[in-house]
């Protein structure tokens, strides 16, 4: 009886406290919880990008704990620092792990279906209009670099926005964690976001078109020598984002030189797994309730939709464009233009599965991910332009 | 927080004319993405027509 009156006493202890903690701001914490509940949750029950929703999403909980030592704080008065914010340091606000990343991403990148039909290459290109669109909407709200920050989610690429962000606003600035959250969260999301979009803007009888696939064989110098042409090129267009470019290359160069398979082999899997570990849950020292619960962060989460649903639309538009200049027999299935956005391979994915789903024996896979490799060095290119222009 | 205040200072800065006055950017962010791209499209080709044989 005794065990049962303390129980309930140290219970009404806690739900008094609770109450207390909640009215005196303390609700921003459990907000950011619950936000952080459903990044794992979404993570765990829809397999959307686990790799980086489940560290940010763990990651959210840990810094939004009333004075979290895993972040830096201020101890009567004395900065000390956390184990996170070292991290954050170390490897974000320096671009060190988006940049790691993308060798562990150029590794794991085949670029044979692309480079056996160049001119796949244009839809990367096309689909990168969302970037654009949504920067001259972002810029109706907010600052210039703020502005081409948020456009820079229509990359479809997490790096990319990192180091983006990261040049034009610094590490510190109040809205990069929600433009990191919504670069990661929509590439999640593509699945659900892209079918609507490409079903709007096409009729069956466009999304009936089959594609036959002709490989052809792509010699092994070709390959070697692409990323080292791609390096010199984009360097030279925006010199202040090759190292973007420069570290996706890379590693893609150790993939196909073959005489480095065990580099190779440790890029792709040991080295990608690492960084991102550390980067999801880096990531989410942005993701304090004070900067984060904001009305902006509200819009750009909003404005990032629409960077991904504006690329979207501006591949499926080109490829219908490029239709009207095709004979009957050689038109393109538009489906394939929407891989442009660089989401790899998520994208691609999407686009094969739609073109199936019309009809079983369709097969749009290997263009899709030609179109879907393309968009990764398209909005790479991208990023640079943004930095060129802004930076 | 999401309070009426905070709402009224976001759409203080509200500038429509921005949209107008950055579609430069677009529209050379855009053919510069387009050249790029379209150079990169080229020279693959070249390598392709060129190093066809050595497999």
């Amino acid at each position: 009886m005794n065990f049962i009156q303390e129980v309930l006493s140290q219970l009404s202890f806690l739900i008094a406290n609770f109450g207390t903690f909640a009215s005196a701001g303390g609700w921003k914490y459990i907000v950011m919880w619950a936000i952080g509940g459903i990044l794992i949750y979404l993570a765990i029950r829809h397999d959307m990008e686990p790799t980086l929703l489940l560290p940010m999403g763990f990651g959210t909980i840990l810094v939004n704990i009333p004075s979290s030592g895993a972040i830096t704080q201020l101890v009567n008065g004395e900065e000390v620092e956390g184990a996170l914010s070292t991290l954050f340091n170390a490897g974000i606000a320096n671009e060190l792990f988006p940049l790691i990343l993308f060798i562990g991403i150029g590794a794991m990148i085949d670029f044979g279906p692309v480079l056996s039909n160049p001119k796949l290459m244009m839809f990367g290109a096309a689909a990168q209009f969302g970037i654009f669109f949504t920067f001259c909407l972002a810029s109706m709200f907010f600052t210039q670099d703020e502005a081409a920050s948020i456009g820079i989610i229509g990359a479809a690429d997490g790096p990319t926005a990192i180091v983006v962000a990261n040049k034009l606003l610094g590490p510190d600035s109040a809205i990069t964690g929600a433009i990191m959250v919504a670069a990661y969260s929509y590439m999640a999301l593509v699945p659900i976001i892209q079918p609507p979009v490409i079903k709007a803007l096409t009729t069956r009888k466009e999304r009936l078109i089959r594609m036959p696939y002709k490989g052809k064989s792509v010699s092994k110098l070709t390959k070697i020598l692409f990323p080292i042409i791609i390096t010199v090129i984009a360097g030279i267009v925006a010199p202040s984002s090759v190292s973007l470019i420069g570290f996706l290359m890379f590693g893609n160069l150790i993939r196909e030189c073959g005489v480095l398979n065990s580099l190779s082999e440790t890029a792709q899997k040991v080295l990608a797994n690492l960084v991102t570990i550390f980067l999801g849950i880096t990531i989410a020292c942005q993701m304090e309730a004070s900067k984060f619960l904001q009305v902006n962060t509200l819009l750009i989460l909003g404005l990032g939709l629409f960077a991904f649903i504006f690329d979207t639309a501006g591949g499926v538009l080109f490829a219908k464009l490029i239709n009207i200049f095709l004979p009957k027999d050689k038109k393109l299935n538009p489906m394939i233009g929407a891989a442009g956005i660089s989401a790899f391979p998520m994208s691609g994915r999407v686009v094969h599965k739609m073109g199936l789903k019309e009809d079983p024996q369709n097969f749009l896979l290997m263009q899709a991910t030609g179109v879907n490799v393309s968009g990764q060095i398209a909005s790479v290119i991208a990023g640079g332009l943004i930095l060129s222009f802004f930076g | 927080m999401f309070n009426l205040f905070t709402l009224k200072s976001v759409f203080s800065d509200f500038a429509p004319m921005n949209f107008i006055a950055n579609l430069k950017y677009m529209l050379s962010g855009m053919l510069a993405i387009f050249a790029v791209i379209g150079v990169i499209v080229i020279i693959t080709l070249v390598l392709n027509k060129v190093f066809s044989n050595n497999k």
